[in-house]
């Protein structure tokens, strides 16, 4: 059976050339690059370059680059370092109601521990307005988090514009981005939107999993979260993961010459789809039409369960998640669905179809056409009548 | 110095003349449970079972026989030469490093040839104590500390009893084919009747695309955590969606929960006559669900011959959860995949059905699925745990 894998947003599949580079380095340059000796050297060589490349990335500079174990790692460590530095009097610190639970889950950490959080609302197309901004943040707010795309239904924020709002109202407030869903996909340059941190992490762009980084704009003073032996000129401990570091240079090396290529090549594929469901689909809602990224569709269907479509897709070799595959474990965590206004009949059908650019045209085709069938199907099964299309 | 596990039995003692079938069976058991360990050997003597074991393998020995059922207690205990003087001085080594304010001295003399009576040894041993440890006193009542000798051709030391949970060993009462659904109560269904000695066979209703590969593997799972106490376990999974599939459209809505499970009751039946098993077990309570009402339950029992027992019907969710909890089940039971029971839920199910009512409603169906039913049988993945 052809598999068409559409969930890249949990994860992609691996580069080959991310997977030679890295058994090639497994075998032959395994040494720490702590070790004072040649094979320490060459690791620490290997680092560096890799560290340079991802910098070069989103403009930054290598000093910038802090390696991490992914994402989920770089939000706790900016927001925690960021709020346990923080002293005298009382202050605040916001973030948007959509985010990635490694982020909202710090921030209610924070909270339960008396810190005043407030919450960016959303519009329904899962964007943070400016006005909401100027209401929450204001000279007493030490750090934003803001996502850059959403994980569950792509919402793109313009984070030049919110960037250069924030720092009007408090330029010492701690820009931050999750950008683990845009990097390599939608190009970010640190240096024009104020960001003062940003995440980010390998395995959403064919590199390894366990491996990301942390920018952390020079001059900013930050508690490190892990210490020990004073890896990361003592803001990371932990002997380097040099392989998946390798890996995931790699991965940006060949993901950066054509982000623009493949952003097209994949708009293509979601609109073909998007378009679809929104002429032809019965009962189906499109979660977040405009400003979304292109790699990310969200697809709402009344009268059928989410994981029994996923799993009656996947029967027929076609991968998809419900909601985000980090999430998709915990019935709770449609707060996404719910922060878009989306009915309930709506919210427990929906799937995420994310795509990559080496999804074919082809395998959309399909795809709409397995996955209307199913869905047809499934609402035989559970007696839902469709309303007639206006 | 040797270790030893003393098992007590309770209630298998008093089964007369099948008493020795009873104890063989505990043996075997306990031997089937401790297998896994290199040290152990099995003894029969008056009135308990002894597991020699390492002193290294011990703790994971006690961990795993207390969950043989037909244990009432156990005890860890230490094997030396029936000698007056070795037992003192064992003794008095063993308890230097314990922290006690109050003890007593239980002794029992099993080998009359030893030269002193029972009381006569807990005095001498209660004096050496009192002597030894300082600000300490003898009560007869829960002591701190209760130093038990039992002298028989050897001798045997220990301190305490664990209670395990009794009941009867496991196959004494022959084999039943249990409905698993992976929720909380079916694995303790299972592992109640268990207790009263029965083998259970698990029968699991598979609907994928409606139940996931997770689901199936967490009732995988279930029965290995409950097979630790069963000794082994034969799972069944159904592959059920063509069965379910077809139910739901032939039949009326409102009751395809209660002839969802007039088939699964049907097929379980199968499997156990398969099996030799001679009756059917469901984790059902009454009144939990819509489906477990009197009517509900009469109108799913109907459709077998064999007898069903439900061994939770008279217990409240929380009792039952208490029991998942203790028996380890709980935390596997509530990982949240869709079940079969959860799919095809109707709006507005019946509570009441009459079996006369069951009957027409599956009568569309008569026409098609018993070769169903044949092909989800042959089709049944079977797991020994």
């Amino acid at each position: 059976m052809d598999e068409i894998y559409l969930d890249n947003a949990a994860t992609t599949k691996p580069l080959n050339e991310v997977i030679e580079v890295m058994c090639e380095h497994l075998k032959t340059n395994y040494g720490n690059p702590s070790s004072l000796h040649s094979k320490g050297f060459k690791a620490e060589k290997a680092v560096k370059s890799a560290r340079k490349k991802i910098a070069e990335s989103i403009q930054a500079t290598p000093e910038e680059i802090f390696f991490t174990s992914g994402g989920s790692e770089g939000n706790n460590t900016i927001i925690k370092g960021i709020v346990d530095l923080a002293h005298g009097e009382t202050y605040n610190i916001v973030t948007t109601v959509i985010e990635h639970p490694a982020i909202l889950e710090v921030y209610k950490a924070c909270e339960e521990k008396g810190i005043e959080v407030r919450y960016l609302n959303v519009q329904k197309n899962g964007q943070v307005t400016l006005e909401e901004i100027k209401k929450k943040v204001n000279k007493k707010t030490i750090i934003c988090s803001i996502m850059g795309v959403n994980n569950e239904i792509g919402s793109i924020n313009d984070l030049v514009t919110l960037g250069k709002t924030i720092k009007g109202i408090n330029p010492h407030c701690v820009f931050h981005t999750d950008y683990v869903q845009g990097y390599m996909k939608i190009p970010l340059n640190v240096k024009q939107t104020g960001l003062d941190a940003v995440t980010i992490c390998a395995h959403k762009i064919g590199g390894p999993k366990g491996i990301g980084a942390l920018y952390i704009r020079k001059g900013l003073n930050v508690k490190p979260l892990i210490l020990g032996g004073g890896q990361e000129k003592g803001f990371r401990s932990g002997t380097e993961n040099v392989p998946s570091i390798i890996g995931f240079a790699k991965a940006v090396e060949i993901k950066n010459v054509s982000i623009h290529n493949r952003f097209e090549q994949v708009l293509k594929l979601k609109n073909k789809m998007m378009d679809y469901f929104d002429e032809k689909g019965q009962d189906v809602m499109i979660n977040g039409k405009d400003h979304c990224s292109p790699y990310i569709l969200s697809l709402s269907f009344r009268g059928v369960k989410a994981e029994v479509l996923l799993h009656a897709l996947e029967a027929i070799g076609i991968y998809v998640s419900t909601g985000s595959a980090c999430s998709s474990n915990k019935k709770k965590h449609q707060y996404v669905l719910e922060a878009i206004g989306l009915q309930e009949s709506y919210r427990e059908g929906t799937i995420r179809i994310s795509f990559s650019e080496e999804n074919t045209e082809e395998d959309v085709d399909k795809a709409i056409y397995k996955i209307e069938e199913t869905v047809a199907q499934l609402r035989v099964l559970t007696k839902y009548r469709t309303k007639e299309k206006k | 110095m040797r270790h030893v596990i003393l098992v007590r039995y309770g209630e298998i003692s008093l089964k007369g003349l099948n008493r020795r079938y009873f104890i063989d069976l505990l043996a075997k058991n306990i031997r089937a449970t401790l297998q896994s360990l290199e040290s152990t050997k099995i003894q029969k003597i008056q009135g308990r079972i002894i597991v020699h074991i390492s002193e290294e393998e011990l703790e994971s020995g006690l961990e795993k026989i207390q969950k043989v059922f037909g244990i009432v207690s156990v005890s860890p205990a230490i094997v030396i030469e029936s000698d007056f003087s070795v037992i003192e001085e064992t003794m008095l080594e063993q308890i230097k490093d314990e922290k006690f304010k109050t003890f007593r001295v239980t002794a029992k003399r099993g080998d009359k040839n030893f030269p002193m009576q029972s009381p006569e040894i807990g005095r001498r041993l209660g004096a050496a104590v009192l002597k030894t440890v300082p600000d300490i006193k003898v009560v007869m009542k829960n002591p701190e500390l209760n130093i038990c000798v039992e002298v028989r051709e050897e001798t045997y030391l220990y301190y305490k009893a664990i209670q395990c949970n009794g009941g009867l060993p496991v196959g004494c009462s022959g084999k039943s084919a249990v409905l698993l659904s992976g929720g909380i109560d079916s694995p303790v269904a299972t592992w109640m009747m268990a207790k009263r000695g029965i083998e259970p066979i698990g029968v699991h209703f598979h609907s994928f695309p409606f139940t996931s590969e997770r689901a199936k593997e967490k009732v995988i799972d279930l029965a290995k955590i409950v097979s630790h106490y069963t000794g082994h376990f034969k799972l069944y999974v159904i592959p059920f969606t063509e069965i379910q599939t077809k139910i739901v459209e032939l039949c009326p809505e409102r009751q395809t929960t209660i002839i969802i499970r007039r088939y699964m009751m049907r097929i379980t039946e199968a499997i156990a006559k398969q099996n030799e098993a001679l009756s059917l077990t469901t984790g059902e309570s009454l009144g939990q669900v819509a489906s477990q009402t009197q009517e509900g339950l009469g109108a799913t029992n109907a459709v077998v011959n064999l007898p069903v027992f439900r061994p939770l019907i008279g217990m409240d969710k929380q009792e039952i959860i208490r029991i998942a909890e203790k028996i380890g089940t709980f935390e596997t039971s509530i990982l949240p995949y869709e079940d079969c029971c959860t799919i095809f839920v109707p709006k507005h199910p019946e509570t009441k059905p009459k079996v006369e009512n069951m009957d027409k409603s599956e009568i569309p169906m008569e026409a098609v699925v018993e070769p169903m039913i044949k092909k989800a049988i042959e089709e049944a993945e079977i797991y020994k745990l």
